[in-house]
């Protein structure tokens, strides 16, 4: 099958001296993985080596049962790599993103959405002054695209919904979202939030200003996604670590 | 084919075949020079092998390649030492060398962070440039990590760590390589020209 479609690269492995597999994210087909022939040469095909985040539209030669497809035409643009390369917190948020994405979905599952998804964060990202409310709102995006959506309006054991009037807030990553003060006691990693994480959780837009708050529901969600996983995240570090020394710089 | 063959010959093959550009046929043709050559001259070529592996260590200061505590560029006193310039591999350096221009210091970090293969920090000399930075006479750091995401990326973390030390750090020039045409330029050269375009004197 002959796959056209809108593409974004979210990891490259070196193949051979002049190749690379590439794993793209489709608009339309998902994740699909291919071999970029000759990418490396000084001739390459696709205008030099392939890198993660080059975009745009792909024509990939997808045999039935073969592991990889093979990439037979890509005219990425490079606008989303030239900006994380001015920026370091967006460059290692977008890392990040990338590995959320590869580690959440398989092979050929379609996930209407994601795509437009992934560049609309990076654009987010390499366009604005802190990238930290983007990637929690690209995090929360991420978890409802893969049916992992947290639940926020409400207690995530009872049902009671959302009322600033609660009088405490928990999450519980094991109940996955919200946790009222009656049901926390059957949540031993339930942790309490103040009200502006709260209202950073339900809407980004109220972390634009709240470093501390920002970076302390970041790690929530980050250590979330590490036991949703059950493992480790590759990216994660530096990503925890670009943000401290950004708070503490200002 | 295998049974042609003695099992030196073969081991022979075998290891020049594992040689990159070097396919099963030249492993062959090699192997049959290095048979039929005289002994000293054979000799001469694992003797010069065992050497590098042997000799050659990380230069104390830079990581360059040496063969005492310091490479030939840090032992060099006439070396404007208070200039860094930071690349990933000694070819790197060796490639800014045959240019005759630098006369500047090197700091070789072994790599470049690589956050999706889990390349840190830690697994590169950068703890050690920063001390040199901190420690010495640097007043300037120049950057020379290759232009690509990663290298940037390392470039950009680097920078990070150095903010608030008394140093200038600068990066390559990058865009329209001279004697090249426009025409023919790609998308990526051609946006860091336009983005890095320079005042005419
Ligand atoms: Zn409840
Ligand atoms: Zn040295």
């Amino acid at each position: 099958m002959l796959i056209k479609d809108q593409a974004i690269c979210i990891r490259t492995i070196d193949y051979a001296e002049t190749s690379q597999v590439i794993t793209l994210l489709t608009d339309t087909y998902g994740k699909i993985r291919a071999i970029a022939k000759g990418s490396k040469r000084p001739r390459s095909p696709f205008g030099g080596p392939i890198e993660v985040f080059s975009y745009g539209p792909a024509v990939i030669l997808d045999k039935p049962h073969a592991q990889l497809g093979t990439l037979t035409e890509f005219q990425p643009r490079f606008e989303i790599i030239s900006g994380l390369t001015r920026n370091l917190q967006a460059y290692n948020a977008a890392m990040l993103a990338a590995e959320l994405v590869d580690r959440f979905t398989k092979d050929h599952d379609p996930h209407p959405g994601l795509y437009q998804l992934v560049l609309g964060f990076l654009r987010d990202v390499v366009s604005g002054p802190n990238p930290l409310p983007a990637t929690i709102g690209f995090q929360l995006g991420l978890l409802r695209q893969v049916g992992m959506q947290l639940v926020l309006d409400g207690c995530a054991n009872c049902r009671r919904p959302y009322s600033e009037d609660w009088p405490a807030y928990y999450f519980s990553s094991s109940a996955n979202g919200l946790v009222c003060r009656d049901c926390e006691g059957s949540f031993p990693d339930r942790m309490m939030l103040g009200l502006e994480a709260v209202r950073g959780l339900q809407d980004q837009a109220n972390l634009a200003s709240a470093g501390p708050v920002a970076r302390s529901v970041a790690r929530i969600l980050i250590d979330h996604i590490t036991r949703i996983l059950g493992h480790q995240l590759r990216t994660a570090r530096q990503f925890l670590q670009g943000m401290a020394c950004h708070g503490s710089s200002g | 084919m295998d049974s042609l063959y003695t099992d030196s010959i073969k081991r022979l093959i075998e290891q020049l075949g594992r040689l990159p550009g070097i396919g099963p046929k030249s492993a062959e043709r090699l192997a049959f020079y290095i048979l039929h050559t005289s002994k000293d001259e054979a000799l001469a070529l694992a003797d010069a092998i065992r050497a590098v592996k042997e000799q050659i260590r990380p230069c104390k200061d830079c990581f360059n390649l040496a063969e005492g505590p310091l490479c030939p560029i840090c032992a060099d006193p006439r070396r404007d030492h208070n200039t860094i310039c930071v690349v990933e591999q000694p070819k790197d350096l060796v490639a800014l060398e045959k240019t005759g221009l630098c006369n500047w210091v090197y700091h070789v970090l072994g790599g470049h962070i690589c956050p999706l293969d889990g390349i840190g920090p830690a697994d590169l000399t950068i703890d050690r440039l920063i001390e040199r930075v901190r420690s010495g006479q640097v007043r300037e750091v120049v950057m020379a990590t290759n232009p690509t995401l990663d290298g940037d990326g390392t470039a950009l973390h680097i920078a990070s760590l150095l903010r608030g030390l008394p140093v200038r750090i600068t990066r390559l020039a990058r865009g329209l390589p001279a004697g090249s045409t426009i025409e023919y330029a790609n998308d990526k050269v051609l946006a860091d020209a336009i983005l890095g375009r320079q005042t005419i004197q």
